[in-house]
């Protein structure tokens, strides 16, 4: 029982037995989903250009999802436009994902995000460019700020929630894939597929910047979000990432990778390695690993490259520096 | 007052974190100035930082909600004369958007923007506080 969970089990015996699930450690509340294998492909990408569409579609058939007349949500990482800086999941990659899924069999492709900062979902649209994509390969957008609301228990207890209102669409879709880009994040060391998951929890019941989960605590929120509504697929955006004070205010760190993975958890232990750091140091991470898919290496086959021989690690907040790889 | 941003305005939570200064959103800029109606003699720096913000973020602003929401805001703060003009160009600016359905995503946006037109065509502007 690590720090936060004895202060967690301390607090349930104070309270009584309403906080009684508290007492224990709280991945014994998630079924063990970690299936024996998964699968993880590195692909090299160099430019945010129409390329990409090649690119997505050749590293999908690695993976021989059955996608047949399937509803997919792709869930971007948008949280606000700043000229200049690569905050958002570029939408060239967005728009190659949208295509790639449609070529392979899928009867409809929508995109979907509930902006955490930013009210007008519209105007990150719009001046992220993703408007564009949208209209040129004619993809519907769902602002899941305030889509219809569907009452789902969590399937864990990292936070006091009993149950989250999520967006109709992403509860409906048949496949989810969350679309993070690839940065450090100041309060949560890294924000990669399943952080990019506090993205479908619904602004117009949880606040901006959904303030409720805030309160809950990022790490253990983002634990439950994933447990509730586990993605069923990733494609990370890594050909531009963002180190240092990110999500918003790091630096760019040109990687030229994408990372595509059946596997939430492994996908994000595969990009925190590309990254350079340890990710068995970030708590939603490991404790991901326990239930929630592989971060084991020996569990993960990769399917497209190998991992780069050296890797300069991404440069971190001074709270982070024990998430740096002693030597690579 | 304590959570504007260093350069005026308003966001959604922190005005810095980690000694970097974030930016100000303009929906949120203008709800709040839309609140402070009334304090410029305490607080004429900041409100006035912040109304520029708004002119400065507004002048290509694309997204509905966004714009009008600014107008109110303006509208509310007409008094200072330089904003006559300005208020007329966003209040075109928002009509051009209305003409442009895909822009009108949800019924909030239709109807603070209703709300918007009405205030500078009609000179009523529910959220301004006379005296």
């Amino acid at each position: 029982m690590n720090r936060r969970m004895f202060t967690g089990a301390a607090a349930g015996l104070a309270g009584g037995a309403v906080l009684l699930k508290t007492q224990v450690a709280p991945n014994v509340w998630a079924k063990d989903r970690r299936p024996p294998q998964s699968r993880v492909a590195i692909l090299t990408a160099t430019a945010y250009s129409d390329k990409l569409d090649q690119i997505v579609y050749e590293g999908l058939r690695h993976f021989d999802l059955s996608l047949r007349g399937k509803t997919i949500l792709l869930k971007p990482n948008l949280v606000e436009y700043i000229p200049g800086v690569e905050v958002n999941t570029n939408p060239w990659l967005i728009g190659a994902a949208a295509d790639a899924f449609l070529r392979l069999g899928a009867g409809k492709v929508i995109v979907g995000e509930g902006p955490g900062h930013q009210r007008d979902t519209q105007l990150v649209i719009v001046e992220s460019g993703l408007e564009r994509q949208l209209k040129d390969r004619r993809i519907v957008f769902v602002d899941l700020n305030r889509d219809d609301l569907v009452r789902v228990k969590t399937r864990s207890a990292y936070t006091n929630l009993d149950e989250l209102w999520l967006p109709h669409s992403v509860v409906s879709a048949d496949i989810v894939v969350s679309m993070p880009k690839v940065k450090t994040h100041h309060w949560a060391g890294v924000t990669l597929s399943m952080k990019n998951m506090f993205g479908i929890v619904p602004g117009a019941v949880y606040g901006w910047p959904k303030n409720v989960l805030h309160w809950q605590g990022i790490e253990r929120s983002i634990l439950d979000v994933c447990a509730t509504l586990r993605p069923n697929f990733v494609i990370a955006d890594g050909i531009i990432a963002m180190e240092g004070n990110g999500p918003l205010h790091g630096s760019g760190r040109v990687l030229n990778r994408i990372v595509l993975s059946d596997d939430p958890v492994a996908a994000d232990f595969t990009c925190a390695r590309l990254m350079g750091l340890l990710p068995e140091k970030i708590y939603h991470l490991e404790q991901g690993a326990r239930f929630l898919g592989n971060g084991a290496v020996e569990a993960i086959q990769l399917l497209g490259e190998s991992m780069p021989e050296r890797i300069a690690p991404f440069s971190v907040l001074p709270p982070f520096k024990h998430l740096l790889c002693p030597a690579t | 007052m304590d959570r504007a941003c260093p350069g005026g305005g308003w966001n959604a939570g922190n005005s810095r974190v980690f000694g970097v200064a974030l930016e100000p959103h303009i929906d949120a800029t203008a709800i709040a100035l839309l609140a402070l109606q009334g304090t410029a003699a305490q607080n004429d720096g900041l409100l006035s930082r912040s109304r520029d913000q708004l002119l400065v973020r507004t002048r290509r602003c694309p997204g509905a909600s966004s714009l009008a929401w600014a107008l109110l805001a303006l509208h509310a703060w007409r008094q200072y004369s330089r904003l006559a003009v300005e208020i007329a160009e966003r209040g075109a600016q928002l009509e051009r958007l209305l003409h442009s359905p895909d822009r009108i995503v949800d019924n909030s946006t239709l109807a603070v923007s209703a709300l918007a037109l009405d205030a500078v065509t009609a000179d009523r502007n529910p959220f301004e506080v006379r005296r």
